[in-house]
């Protein structure tokens, strides 16, 4: 088993690092995607003489893209893989592997992007309606195609479907939530366009009328919206039970999140149909940037539910979120982690180094990547009032204490040395180890513990009960 | 293509990850002897060549970077399949440092824009060329930011773990250097004729002359990048066969002074600074050897590549390594992979043709 090193980040939990830079680049993403079919709209209705400052708007709207898009949306996705990395170089590299001719075809599709954008950007105020509306069909079709393709390797995460047994691309790359995901994403995608549209239109020196215009064509982005609900049914009927459990009230977090995403959604919807198109109001640059802030935190909501629905395991039936596949978990029950890890601990004890050091150890190697010590989601906190053996039962049976964890990768030993440590992380001035530690009736029970619950996922556990 | 005795499955990877890695180098040399330029002869009028190379690459830069990150995702497909573990890991210990060249490169691309806008360039142009030496510098830290992750991804556990233990997150070696001047030293060659023909496209498409010094300067630039390029390299080989550098065996050294590549990158090197040099005597010369230098600028870069990756090879790829590629091509995908490539560069190519085409139509109707 190849180990890597592993960052600390303060009280900064990783998934927040990734969990950031992600809803960052998806909704980046989703403005020039969704800009690409807005942008060719428009161009299609000033040739058909049903919008007369189409033209021009599209060539403002373009210049804003290159900006933000081309240049933040570019990096930030090259900084998903490079945070990814950081964060979980195993999963990582098992999607780099079983997809990459997946991601190379999609690169293929970024540099038509790139050309055709270009092209548009540079060129496309001097040429004729014809060859802008081609440039810009080629635009959408190809920043679209990039969703098609990264949608696939992103959904399969999470219901990997017959790949697990086959272990072929395609079988995971059409996985059962990858058409409800494409279609979510493409609909949020014109509705994002529609919003940031609405704004730049609003700051634009057209005339009230002229604006009143745009934002009235503009908004027929919003309305596949309708789309949303029935498709997030059908995405929320074919993910995993438990997964389901979670969002709809087994993880107050994930509930929280799940309501955030479909509320402001809801909110979005609403004004889209009801003020914008039934009652055919406009709408101001004030509540434009308020909808697109509505938009921002109902892609934050949605993204953190799609990674967190996915725990105990970064890909679902392969691999832990602690970067362990179940036969290297099992393994380790047997053998220990005290001489898995090659890297030492950066922390320096003044007294009891050695059960420290081990437990710092464990705490690096099983929790880090989902906790903190003393920061967000510590686990000085999390455990302050819980007694030694509690602790200890609730470490050794991880999957029971909650079943979105993994099981516990190590033996009795492993379990004693994190329990030390983590009543070191309450208090480290006065800690001093328990008198029971170490000893033989208490790591006995600890084993017993530990056989007890097996390594069976928490998630399997609670299907069996 | 390149062979060097490894199994099929490898050698794939390693060339894919090659030529997209130098067609990446290549945009990303334009930016950074395009900025150099702007940042120490910014103040040239307009009518000089030095001017009209700073109207040229004001104009190109946001756009060369765009295209020079958007090329280099392919190269980082590739080197996560080709290295995996020791690649991961020499990310993963240089940590937000590494991290760090994203936020640089997003600053470096609005800096790039403001030149382009010419904001600063009549009211404060000592602003306009700070700018440029900014940005230059921001690619200057990206270049050595990739060298010194790629050597600390082919040292030992032990250093990696002495690294860890130690909290920094800088590793530092006094290989980079030399490396990084071998590499860069060679941005202007290739650069210099990419100047040359945009300026000789602006002479036919806006009447525009090319200035009677621009060979000469060309030549000049180039000659000096490649001498401190060519200096750099030697000096790099002195001191891996001497084993000045910890880590490195003299072993390793005379096995890679064995394989032709290196002979033919320091002949590239030679005939490139050959061909500068009858220009510098004859700037006639240039529109002929225009295109036997980019043809031996590009293979020098790919000759130099592989003598870089061979020994990177040589350290981290196991037999273990090699089976996974033998696996991961069997991977479905590759075919439509290839499809995709011919069409998308077809219909690339086609986009440029017919909006050229469109343009030049424009600008004819114009005169008329």
């Amino acid at each position: 088993m190849e180990i890597y090193p592993m960052q600390d980040y303060g009280p900064a939990m990783k998934g927040m690092l990734i969990g950031g830079l992600g809803i960052f680049h998806v909704f980046l993403a989703q403005f020039a995607i969704g800009g690409g079919f807005l942008m060719a709209y428009f161009q299609f209705l000033y040739q058909t003489d049903r919008l007369k400052s189409g033209r021009s708007f599209t060539d403002e709207y373009f210049r804003i893209l290159v900006l933000i898009s081309f240049v933040i949306g570019a990096l930030t996705g090259v900084g998903m893989w490079f945070t990814s990395i950081q964060i979980s170089p195993r999963t990582i590299g098992v999607m780099v592997q079983e997809f990459h001719w997946i991601w190379a075809i999609e690169w293929t599709y970024f540099c038509l992007e790139i050309a055709s954008g270009y092209l548009f950007y540079r060129y496309g105020p001097r040429l004729g309606n014809g060859l802008r509306l081609q440039l810009l069909i080629v635009y959408a079709l190809a920043a679209w195609f990039s969703l098609f393709y990264i949608n696939g390797i992103l959904s399969w995460q999470l219901t990997p479907g017959d790949w697990l047994e086959k272990h072929t691309v395609w079988s995971g790359f059409f996985n059962p939530t990858f058409f409800p995901s494409l279609i979510m994403r493409t609909v949020t995608s014109l509705a994002t366009s529609a919003l940031v549209a609405c704004l730049v239109i609003n700051l634009s020196h057209y005339e009230p009328a002229v604006k009143r215009e745009l934002i009235q064509k503009a908004t027929n982005l919003l309305l596949p919206l309708a789309l949303l609900l029935p498709t997030g049914v059908w995405f929320f009927s074919v993910i995993p039970e438990d997964s389901r459990e979670w969002v709809m009230g087994g993880s107050i977090a994930m509930t929280l999140f799940m309501t955030l995403g479909l509320v402001c959604s809801l909110l979005i919807a609403a004004y889209a149909f009801v003020v914008l198109k039934w009652q055919k109001l406009t709408l101001n640059a004030g509540t434009a940037t308020l909808l697109l802030s509505l938009a921002f935190l109902a892609t934050a909501g949605a993204e953190f539910v799609r990674e967190g629905v996915r725990k105990p395991y970064t890909i679902r039936e392969y691999l832990y979120c602690n970067s362990l596949r179940q036969d290297e978990l099992s393994r380790l029950r047997q053998t220990g982690l005290q001489n898995v890890d090659p890297y030492p601990v950066r922390e320096k004890f003044e007294k009891h180094g050695e059960i420290l050091t081990h437990g710092a150890k464990v705490f690096r190697f099983q929790c880090s990547i989902c906790h903190t010590r003393n920061g967000a989601n510590g686990l000085a906190s999390l455990t302050q009032t819980w007694t030694d053996e509690q602790i200890r039962l609730n470490v050794a049976q991880l999957q029971r204490t909650k079943a979105f964890m993994p099981p516990f990768a190590g033996n009795a030993r492993d379990v004693e040395a994190l329990t030390q440590y983590l009543r070191y992380l309450r208090n480290p001035q006065t800690f001093e180890v328990s008198a029971d530690s170490g000893r033989a009736d208490v790591l006995a029970r600890i084993n017993h513990w530990l056989e007890d619950v097996g390594t069976t996922p928490g998630i399997e556990l609670a299907k069996q009960h | 293509m390149f062979p060097l005795e490894l199994p099929f499955a490898t050698q794939f990877y390693l060339d894919l990850y090659v030529v997209t890695f130098v067609v990446h180098l290549l945009l990303m040399f334009y930016v950074f002897a395009g900025t150099f330029h702007l940042a120490v002869f910014g103040g040239a009028e307009s009518t000089t060549a030095a001017g009209r190379i700073n109207e040229t690459v004001r104009d190109w830069l946001p756009f060369a970077l765009s295209a020079a990150i958007t090329a280099g995702i392919a190269p980082l497909l590739f080197i996560q399949l080709l290295y995996q573990f020791d690649y991961y890991t020499a990310n993963v210990l240089l940590s937000h440092r590494w991290m760090s060249i994203l936020p640089i490169l997003i600053v470096a691309f609005y800096g790039l824009y403001l030149l382009k806008m010419k904001l600063f360039v009549k009211t404060r142009p000592w602003l306009d060329r700070l700018i440029a030496c900014f940005v230059f510098l921001c690619i200057l830290y990206v270049g050595y930011t990739f060298s010194e992750n790629h050597l600390l991804s082919v040292q030992s556990k032990t250093v990696w773990a002495t690294h860890y233990a130690s909290g920094r997150i800088f590793y530092w070696t006094s290989e980079i250097l030399p490396r990084v001047a071998t590499i860069l030293g060679q941005a202007f060659s290739s650069t210099a004729i990419v100047w040359y023909w945009q300026i000789s496209m602006q002479q036919r498409q806006k009447q525009q002359e090319i200035p009677q010094d621009l060979p000469r300067r060309l030549a000049y630039l180039s000659t000096a990048g490649l001498i401190i390029s060519l200096v750099a390299f030697i000096y790099y080989c002195l001191a891996v066969s001497k084993n000045w550098y910890p880590g490195n065996s003299t072993d390793e050294a005379s096995q890679l002074l064995k394989q032709p590549y290196i002979y033919l990158y320091v002949c590239g090197l030679f005939f490139q600074i050959w061909w500068w040099a009858t220009i510098a005597i004859d700037p006639q010369r240039i529109s002929f050897a225009s295109w036997f230098l980019a043809g031996a600028s590009a293979l020098t870069l790919l000759m130099g590549a592989m003598v870089r990756e061979q020994y990177r090879v040589s350290r981290i790829v196991t037999d273990n390594l090699l089976q996974l590629h033998q696996h991961h091509l069997m991977a479905e995908g590759k075919w439509l992979f290839l499809a995709f490539t011919i069409i998308h560069t077809l219909l690339i190519c086609w986009l440029i043709y017919v909006t050229r085409k469109a343009i030049h139509a424009s600008v004819q109707q114009t005169k008329r």
